[in-house]
């Protein structure tokens, strides 16, 4: 699928000093975790499940001299401008100001994830914006083309932090109902469910595939001792080979840039199969389309090392094992 | 700490069941999510909070079908204890589209109910596709569960003596003036769709400008048109609540909150 921009520059108002205000806030950027976001640039996309933990940290890139220069650009007191930091989630239509200083005060870095970590900055699901504005802090006499009520906003730009397809899942509990109700004979450990007809068409990897266990043996797998850490990875092994098996039967070809989570999500195993393993990308694409599903099951074994699992098993595996 | 949820597909099979009463099965359908703060029976706590406002419901409705403005003026009295509820547990849950879904599928279905039920022309009791809120994240902030709650959020007006006072404010004009409960379009409109809502101050204020009887439907149009002008160069985040009222009557006149001084 392409994807297409289209970027728009708006003069916010006829005032003084606009463009100066716009070219100090170009030299800021966010720093996510490892990734560093420029001002207004493509969205950052992370995995829901650390998208609420990473730190965030803001580098306005405004030092006194740039103030001045918007200052005596607007035609206001250097002490009159201040920057403005919003933390938007449009889902729940959330705005909270994270952060409120004069520009002739900035520091170099502003970590916005310091405890407690505001609220904004832990949507993970539907993702978070930061909005830097510069800002009139007070009122000031009314002049011709210049900014003079408070809280005018000379320029802004944004940041936009979202979630991409987390490719991890949450095994749900096989219970005797269910089992019942798929039709599943007594010895059936689990079973992969996947939601409707087309891989491509899951918004989330929960929509793309349910993967039930027993209950009871799910209670067992639980935990933290070697051996469950292997059955855990058995079963995630599992439930990717099932995910390939059914991509071959609809798969031509895996865009360049995947746009929807359901790309993303095969992307993102393909890769690490790929990366596990040593193998060239593409790999598991090309033996998909060429019909080679059981290579590729071997892949994914080689990635959760599922040799390595079966001889700790058998070689020390008995009730202490667990 | 784990929390229930259902995704749009899973919604959409379960619309197929066509279930329309109180209680459904939701088994084959929810699954199961862990957030990484919290712990308790948060949720559970704030189900049982809102439960335990169906009897009020029940009881003022006892042998009869209610009207529409009945149903109208529940929701808006519910604002407040939904945004009570649930505006404690932890953003991941909040945030998380799938879990107001399976709220108004599940646990609080009778609420559901008593905001969207319809009858089709059999007088056959059906519950809108919408309320299954299959479609987007953004279609889901209509949905009943989720837009009391965000109403509750913007109207709270944190040590007022009526803390909730605006969320029922406009509706509750209508009624003295013996017109029907009929707040739901403006909230929809211009509060939940558009970015009026994310302002809580300029939200209330714009609540009471409308129940005070100044902005009739065309000047709710020419407000939200300044509104938008204001937001693109002002920062309203900063507003307090007297400079959001101030605002507010100002927008409502058709001025705009231009700096440009006057020629």
């Amino acid at each position: 699928m392409e994807l297409r921009r289209r970027r728009q520059k708006h003069i916010l108002h006829p005032f003084r000093g606009v463009d100066e205000a716009e070219h100090a806030l170009a030299g800021s950027n966010l720093q996510v975790r490892d990734y560093t976001l420029e001002p207004d640039g493509p969205p950052l996309r992370d995995s829901i499940s650390v998208l609420c933990l990473g730190s965030v940290t803001l580098s306005p890139g405004i030092d006194p001299t740039a103030a001045q220069t918007v200052a005596d650009s607007a035609g206001v007191p250097v002490d009159a401008l201040g920057l403005v930091v919003t933390g938007r989630v449009s889902f729940l239509k959330w705005e909270d100001v994270l952060l409120t200083e004069l520009l002739a005060d900035l520091r170099d870095t502003y970590e916005l994830s310091a405890a407690p970590r505001p609220r904004v900055l832990r949507a993970n699901r539907t993702g978070y914006d930061l909005l830097l504005s510069i800002v009139l802090m007070r009122e000031l006499p009314r002049t011709r083309l210049q900014a003079w009520r408070q809280w005018s906003v000379l320029a802004s730009t944004q940041f936009k932090v979202r979630p991409t397809a987390d490719v991890g899942f949450q095994p749900q509990r096989l219970t005797p109902d269910l089992r019942k109700a798929f039709k599943l004979p007594p010895g059936a450990s689990r079973y992969i469910d996947f939601q409707g007809d087309s891989v491509w068409e899951a918004t989330s990897v929960d929509e793309l595939v349910t993967v039930y266990v027993d209950e009871s043996l799910l209670q067992l797998m639980g935990g933290e001792s070697s051996t469950r850490k292997q059955l855990q990875a058995e079963l995630a092994g599992a439930v990717y080979s099932a995910i390939f098996t059914r991509c071959a039967t609809q798969i031509d070809d895996l865009p360049d840039d995947p746009a929807t989570y359901a790309e993303i999500v095969i992307a993102e195993l393909c890769q690490r199969v790929e990366k596990a393993t040593k193998s060239p990308p593409g790999t598991v694409i090309d033996q998909l389309q060429k019909g080679k599903t059981t290579y590729v099951d071997a892949l994914v074994e080689g990635m959760v090392d599922l040799q390595g699992s079966f001889l700790h098993i058998l070689k020390g595996s008995g009730p202490s094992g667990l | 700490m784990d929390y229930d949820v259902i995704t749009a597909g899973k919604a959409q099979q379960f619309y197929a069941t066509q279930q329309v009463d109180e209680n459904v099965d939701l088994s084959a359908f929810a699954i199961t999510r862990q957030c990484s703060t919290g712990d308790g029976d948060l949720i559970g706590a704030a189900i049982r909070a809102i439960n335990a406002h169906e009897g009020d419901w029940l009881e003022s409705v006892r042998g009869r079908n209610a009207s529409d403005g009945e149903r109208n003026e529940f929701e808006a009295l519910m604002a407040g204890p939904f945004y009570e509820a649930f505006r404690e547990l932890p953003t991941e849950v909040l945030d998380d589209p799938d879990f107001w879904r399976y709220l108004g599928l599940g646990p609080l279905r009778w609420f559901t109910l008593v905001c969207d039920l319809e009858w089709d022309k059999d007088g056959v009791p059906v519950l809108p596709a919408s309320s299954m809120e299959t479609g987007t994240a953004a279609k889901l902030r209509e949905h009943p569960v989720l837009r009391t709650f965000l109403r509750g959020q913007m109207c709270f007006n944190e040590g007022a003596s009526a803390p909730y006072e605006t969320a029922s404010v406009v509706g509750a004009t209508l009624k003295a003036a013996g017109r029907p409960f009929a707040d739901r379009d403006v909230l929809k409109s211009h509060l939940i769709r558009v970015q009026l809502g994310g302002t809580p101050a300029l939200a209330r204020a714009f609540l009471m400008e409308v129940a005070s009887g100044e902005l009739d439907t065309t000047k709710t149009r020419i407000f939200i048109k300044y509104f938008r002008r204001a937001r693109s160069t002002s920062a309203l985040e900063l507003l307090s609540d007297s400079e959001a009222r101030a605002l507010a009557a100002k927008l409502s006149q058709g001025f705009t909150a231009s700096t440009t001084p006057n020629p």
